[in-house]
């Protein structure tokens, strides 16, 4: 009986933390269809794909964007004519690379200021290599769903158009988001947590083990910092690996990603990232 | 009238459009009915509230324009969803909703106390370290008549430093040594473990960096012998000196963290007062220039 006031009290708190990122989201995904002009991003990006990626993974240091937020704007922009590696790339660079991440980093590790570096000095290549990996796939490496500028809709139609698709977005991501909550919430109030530690913490392979619980936990980006913190015995080397890969790959957002990316590319970001992250950390992490 | 442009007219009524204007309007306000009794600090941190009344007033905002605006013509290649699919799908995210209202969330703590453990981590929150606090006589602190310990039968007083888990945890962690027999008074929660001995338990407190889901304890040894040990989960007030535990299991791993077991400090109660449960259970603060709450 106590666990279900646990279930209800993470259900609701989950719920409640993404709800306005997602109604911000959406606003910002219905105002870049009011403002922007249709052609404008499809021109833009025409043959400089490469550039807008690393220019894309670069914007995530600047604005602090959740997950939930994040999800429709790049939807948008995909439809506004913006190649897929890029929108993907925008997509994962916010929640991981965004001030608001970097300053909690810095608190949940005071006295180890390598680790915060390498968070973000990793993250900004594994970012702009996922979207160049996508690139060289050829996975809507062009344009895909712009509209063209003559002919279209009157503006006040494509007001209310848009802002009929903004709402009925908005209420599709609500029910992904209301499941993915009630699968996280019953994750952490459930299953023992003596369990899901002791998987984490006695498997010899420290990085899958805690790539594992970044999935399972769903973190916010805000705070995964300190739940790694915690793994004090944990090698810095797993607790990277939780916080690379919690931003970009979780239960929540896979769930996310299918409903509202191509399938091949909520298949590609669930494969190509976490590989990205392993193939990163063998590499440094004999230097660390 | 020009092709592609509406007649003029009231709004289209749908039973589709009118259960999505429902969901607007209901998740809006049932954010910002989490400010009633100050509930919603529970869930999200100080810091991050006027997101919630943002994203609370978008939706609201949007659920009247939605009513204003009329219906657009059926979306070209869209995946259409019938007007059945609308009805389960909005029931389904309105359901949190309606529970919510039906049963108000409150504060409260999480059952399970999960892991006990302090690290580094923490040190950020808890602000600026006073290395002199348990060295001044402040007007914070607490004086006991308490029974003399050379045995006379005679009462001594005895004056306590209030410090919050957190705070006790960095200055302990910072340099035990220093505070050997320094007298300290401590709230918290009661968390047995079969790990210690018998006549010691856990003082511990939840902190919160982003939201309660994703709270964590800072924790305290104490030790009364002698005395009864408090029950599981009960609010207690501590009144003890600072001492070594020599019982430790260090799992250090050269960063100077330690797991909970590992504890180097215990707190030798002389007194320990049952409390009412506090209003909000979770620590949690940002701005460093703010004491603690005790």
């Amino acid at each position: 009986m106590e666990h279900l006031g646990d279930f209800k009290l993470i259900f609701t708190d989950v719920l409640v933390e993404a709800v306005p990122f997602l109604a911000l989201g959406v606003l910002v995904s219905f105002l870049f269809e009011l403002f922007l002009p249709e052609d404008f991003l499809r021109r833009l990006f025409a043959g400089r794909t490469a550039a807008g990626v690393v220019v894309a993974a670069a914007a995530g240091f600047v604005f602090p964007v959740s997950e939930y937020c994040i999800v429709p704007v790049a939807r948008k922009l995909r439809e506004r004519g913006v190649p897929l590696p890029v929108a993907l790339t925008l997509m994962v660079a916010g929640p991981s690379l965004s001030p608001v991440v970097v300053l909690a980093t810095s608190v949940a590790f005071p006295n180890d200021a390598n680790l915060v570096y390498l968070r973000f000095g990793l993250g900004f290549p594994l970012v702009v290599a996922m979207g160049l990996v996508f690139l060289l796939l050829g996975r809507g490496a062009g344009p895909a769903g712009g509209r063209d500028g003559a002919g279209g809709p009157e503006p006040a139609e494509r007001l209310r158009a848009g802002f009929d698709g903004a709402v009925e977005d908005f209420v599709r991501m609500l029910g992904l988001l209301v499941f993915a909550c009630l699968v996280t919430a019953g994750v952490q109030a459930f299953i023992p947590h003596e369990l899901v530690h002791k998987v984490a913490e006695n498997s010899a392979l420290g990085v899958p083990a805690m790539m594992l619980l970044a999935f399972v936990t769903s973190t916010c980006s805000e705070s995964d910092a300190f739940i790694a913190a915690a793994f004090a015995h944990f090698s810095h080397v797993s607790k990277l690996a939780f916080l690379l890969l919690g931003p970009v790959v979780d239960l929540k957002l896979v769930l996310m990603h299918f409903a509202f990316l191509p399938r091949r590319a909520a298949v590609g970001l669930l494969v190509i990232f976490p590989l990205l992250v392993v193939l990163a950390l063998a590499v440094v992490g004999k230097f660390i | 009238m020009r092709e592609g442009m509406r007649a003029a007219g009231p709004p289209d009524f749908s039973v589709e459009r009118l259960l999505r204007k429902v969901v607007l309007f209901g998740y809006g306000f049932f954010l910002l009915f989490l400010f009633r009794n100050d509930v919603i600090r529970h869930f999200i941190h100080e810091r991050y509230q006027f997101l919630t009344v943002a994203g609370a007033l978008i939706l609201i905002a949007f659920s009247i324009l939605y009513s204003a605006l009329a219906g657009p013509r059926p979306r070209k290649g869209g995946k259409g969803r019938g007007a059945a699919g609308w009805v389960l799908l909005s029931a389904f995210v309105l359901a949190p909703v309606v529970w919510g209202f039906a049963a108000p969330p409150e504060v409260q703590g999480l059952s399970d106390h999960r892991e006990h453990s302090y690290t580094a981590s923490f040190a950020g929150l808890a602000g600026r370290r006073d290395a002199e606090v348990l060295r001044r006589r402040g007007p914070g602190d607490v004086t006991l008549e308490l029974p003399a310990a050379d045995g006379s039968g005679g009462l001594e007083a005895r004056a306590y430093t209030p410090l919050n888990l957190l705070e006790l945890n960095v200055l302990l962690y910072s340099g035990l040594e220093d505070y050997l027999g320094d007298r300290v008074a401590l709230r918290g929660q009661v968390a047995h473990d079969d790990d210690l001995a018998p006549d010691e338990f856990f003082l511990i407190r939840a902190v919160v960096t982003c939201c309660v889901a994703h709270a964590d304890y800072v924790t305290a040894v104490v030790s009364a012998p002698g005395s009864e040990k408090p029950a599981e989960k009960s609010w207690v007030t501590v009144y003890g000196r600072v001492g070594e535990h020599h019982d430790v299991h260090e799992h250090g791993n050269g960063h100077g963290d330690e797991h909970d077991h590992g504890q180097p400090f215990v707190i030798e109660a002389e007194k320990i007062e049952p409390i009412g449960e506090p209003t909000d259970p979770y620590m949690g603060k940002w701005n460093r220039s703010k004491p603690f709450r005790f």
